[in-house]
C-alpha cells in the first residue's frame, strides 16, 4: 500500500513538471525599427594673433622699431577650396596734415617669402582688406593639405613709420589680419 | 345523529381541497444549465515613435559637436511575463556611423559619436546587441532599460536623446558634410 502511494504521488509529480515544462515561454516583443538621419558638417578656417601691440613714443621717429606677432591659422575646409590665404591691414584714422605709414615684414615659416608691407592708409577711413592697404602674408595652396585641420604660424614684425612733423600727435594704428579661403 | 352523518362527509371533502392545494403539489421544476464561453484577448504591442529629427552637427576639428536632441517615446502593453522593456539605438557599422559618402568615403565610426539620455552621462555608441537580440556589434548604446511590473503594463515611457560627435581621436577629418542614421528599437524581454 505504501509502495502504492509513492508511485501514485511520483506520477502526479510528473505531470505536473510536465506541464511546467510544456508551458508556452512568450517570445521577445520587438517594436518597430525608427530612424534618425544624422548630418554633420565640417568647414572652418580661425586667425589668431599674438595680443603684444607695440607702442611707443613716435615724435619725429621714422621707425618704432620691430614687434614681433605671432599669428596664427587654422583650417578645414573642403576640397573644393583649393587656396587659404592670409592677409594683413593696416587702419588709420589721419586727419588734417598727419600722415601714417605702417610698415610691417611678415616672416612666415612657410610657404611665403619674407617680405615688406609697405602699404600706407591715408586719407579716409580704411575698411578691412581695402586695395592697396593689404597686404598677402601667407598663401597656402597645395590642394593636398587642404583637406583637414592645419594649422600655419607666422613671425611677423610689425612697426610704424611717422612722417617726421612738428607737434604730430600720438596714433593708434590697428594691424588687422583675415584669412580666406577659395 | 343524522347531522353527524351529514357532517362528516362534507368535512372529509374539504380537507381533501385542501390538501390538493398544499405547494408539495406545486414542486419547481429546473432545466440543465447551458454555458457561454466568453473569451477577452488583450494583445502586447510594443512601439516607438521619434521627433526632433534630422540631427545636425557642426563638426568642430578636433573637437565636440552637440547636435539637436531628439524625442523618442516607447509605448506599450505587455503580458505579465515580461521583466523590462529596453530601447536600443544603434548604427549599421561601427566603422562608419556617418560617411562622407563618394567613391573614397571617409568615416566617422560609432566610437566618436555618443548618446546621452536626459542629462545623464554622454556614452559612446560602442556596445552590442541588447539581451533582446536588438543592436549591432560594437555599434549599439542601450538608451534605457525599464523594469515592468504590475504596475506598467499598460504604460509609455518618453526621453530626449542628446548626441555628440567628438574627433579628439580623428583631428585630420576632411572638411565636408557627412551623413548616417541612428536605427532606435524597443523590445521586451
Amino acid at each position: 500500500m505504501a509502495t502504492g502511494n509513492r508511485q501514485f504521488r511520483a506520477v502526479v509529480l510528473a505531470i505536473l513538471v510536465g506541464a511546467l515544462a510544456s508551458r508556452p515561454v512568450p517570445a521577445q516583443l520587438h517594436s518597430g525599427t525608427a530612424s534618425v538621419m544624422l548630418i554633420a558638417t565640417l568647414e572652418s578656417l580661425s586667425v589668431s594673433a599674438s595680443t603684444a601691440a607695440p607702442a611707443g613714443a613716435q615724435a619725429g621717429a621714422e621707425f618704432d622699431g620691430s614687434h614681433p606677432v605671432a599669428i596664427t591659422t587654422s583650417w578645414a575646409v573642403p576640397a573644393h577650396r583649393t587656396t587659404v590665404r592670409v592677409v594683413g591691414d593696416v587702419s588709420d584714422v589721419p586727419t588734417a596734415g598727419e600722415a601714417v605709414e605702417a610698415v610691417a615684414t611678415a616672416a612666415p615659416a612657410s610657404p611665403e617669402a619674407k617680405q615688406a608691407l609697405s602699404g600706407s592708409a591715408r586719407g579716409g577711413a580704411d575698411t578691412l582688406l581695402p586695395g592697396d592697404a593689404e597686404r598677402t602674408l601667407m598663401t597656402e595652396g597645395a590642394v593636398s593639405n587642404l583637406p583637414g585641420l592645419h594649422i600655419n604660424h607666422i613671425n611677423l614684425e610689425l612697426g610704424t613709420k611717422a612722417k617726421s612733423q612738428a607737434g604730430f600727435p600720438a596714433k593708434v594704428v590697428t594691424f588687422s589680419i583675415q584669412a580666406e579661403a577659395f | 345523529m343524522i347531522r353527524t352523518k351529514i357532517m362528516l362527509p362534507a368535512l372529509v371533502i374539504a380537507a381533501g381541497l385542501l390538501t390538493l392545494a398544499s405547494p408539495a403539489f406545486a414542486a419547481t421544476i429546473t432545466s440543465n444549465t447551458s454555458n457561454v464561453a466568453l473569451s477577452a484577448t488583450l494583445s502586447e504591442s510594443l512601439g516607438i515613435a521619434v521627433t526632433g529629427g534630422p540631427v545636425n552637427f557642426t563638426l568642430v576639428p578636433g573637437g565636440t559637436a552637440t547636435g539637436n536632441a531628439v524625442t523618442i517615446n516607447t509605448t506599450w502593453v505587455l503580458n505579465n511575463t515580461r521583466q523590462n522593456v529596453n530601447l536600443t539605438g544603434w548604427f549599421s557599422s561601427a566603422s562608419a556611423a556617418l560617411t562622407s559618402g563618394g567613391s573614397s568615403p571617409v568615416n566617422i565610426p560609432t566610437s566618436e559619436v555618443l548618446g546621452q539620455v536626459g542629462t545623464g552621462s554622454f556614452n559612446a555608441f560602442t556596445s552590442g546587441a541588447d539581451a533582446g537580440g536588438v543592436g549591432v556589434a560594437g555599434a549599439s548604446l542601450t538608451l534605457f532599460t525599464q523594469p515592468i511590473t504590475s504596475a506598467n503594463y499598460n504604460s509609455s515611457k518618453q526621453v530626449s536623446l542628446t548626441l555628440e560627435i567628438n574627433l579628439a581621436s580623428q583631428t585630420q577629418l576632411p572638411a565636408g558634410t557627412y551623413t548616417g542614421t541612428l536605427n532606435l528599437q524597443a523590445d521586451a524581454l
